[in-house]
């Protein structure tokens, strides 16, 4: 049969705290800009991955559903029950958004992730917020 | 470091009735082309919106755009006319159109693309019912398109 590629995708869901807060500017502005979401607050997130590649023709798989659900609950469980603005190290210079949050995970999973490419990261702050990397450039 | 390019999506809801019925068929064709939509009295749907934009989160925000402004444009030009309204009947942007989903996503995109400042629409969802989905989106050969006219 012919070699052809498909994708996986999990889900994995962290609860955690955080603000906006832009340190340059006043209270005042950060509450003008951001409204209740300069207040620290918390999220149910849910994260959905997708990463795609070669079906292995010995296995039919493009790789094991058991590994990648492991590796996908390293990188996210240290942000689950955390104040993500000031205990998680990446968060100190950008603030802790779906978007970000979203390249973040996107980054750290295509390091650890090597037998297949990462194709989607999509982070649901809630049923009515989410944000999506794909890799692209700006 | 590279710009990443990440696409945001916001949630909206707005139930309405309308009646898919066109002056163009017959009573009978009508009933024959729009089924029970086509119902004299009308019907009515819970609608949900999907709104994507898309861009470079700004390095101080890290947000493709403030939430707050495309909940206002929404809300304005889509949620406010058209919530618990008959579309067909009462709202403008329906003259001479069929509330049809593949009509309403077009709709809503030429109505936001606009309106929007700084930050891509990427796409238009709309869930009529739990059980089926309208998608607009511009193709990007289109987009392409677009810039090439502009150079």
């Amino acid at each position: 049969m012919k070699i052809y590629s498909a994708s996986i995708s999990c889900r994995i869901e962290f609860s955690a705290s955080h603000y906006y807060r832009v340190s340059g500017w006043s209270e005042e502005e950060n509450e003008r800009r951001f409204g209740k979401d300069s207040r620290h607050h918390g999220h149910n997130y849910r994260v959905e991955i997708m990463i795609q590649g070669k079906v292995n023709p010995e296995t039919g798989m493009v790789m094991n559903v058991r590994d990648l659900k492991k590796t996908i609950k390293e990188v996210v469980e240290p942000l689950d029950h955390k104040n993500l603005n000031e205990e998680v190290p990446y968060f100190r210079t950008c603030l802790p958004t779906p978007e970000n949050l979203a390249c973040y995970f996107f980054e750290v999973l295509s390091l650890k992730i090597q037998s297949a490419r990462m194709a989607s990261v999509r982070v649901y702050e809630t049923e009515s917020l989410w944000a999506e990397y794909r890799g692209e450039a700006g | 470091m590279i710009q990443k390019f990440v696409y945001l999506t916001r949630v909206y809801y707005f139930s309405a009735a309308h009646r898919l019925h066109s002056p163009k068929f017959s009573e009978e064709e009508n009933r024959r082309i729009f089924g029970n939509c086509s119902n004299f009295k009308g019907h009515g749907h819970n609608y949900i919106l999907e709104v994507t934009v898309s861009g470079v989160p700004n390095s101080l925000t890290g947000m493709v755009c403030f939430y707050r402004d495309l909940d206002k444009i929404v809300e304005e030009k889509i949620i406010v006319p058209w919530d618990h309204r008959h579309l067909d009947e009462e709202v403008e942007d329906f003259k001479g159109k069929l509330s049809t989903g593949e009509v309403i996503v077009r709709l809503v995109w030429d109505k936001l693309c606009i309106c929007l400042e700084g930050v891509k629409l990427s796409k238009i969802k709309l869930w009529e019912t739990s059980t089926s989905f309208f998608e607009y989106q511009e193709s990007a050969s289109k987009t392409m398109l677009k810039l090439d006219n502009l150079i």
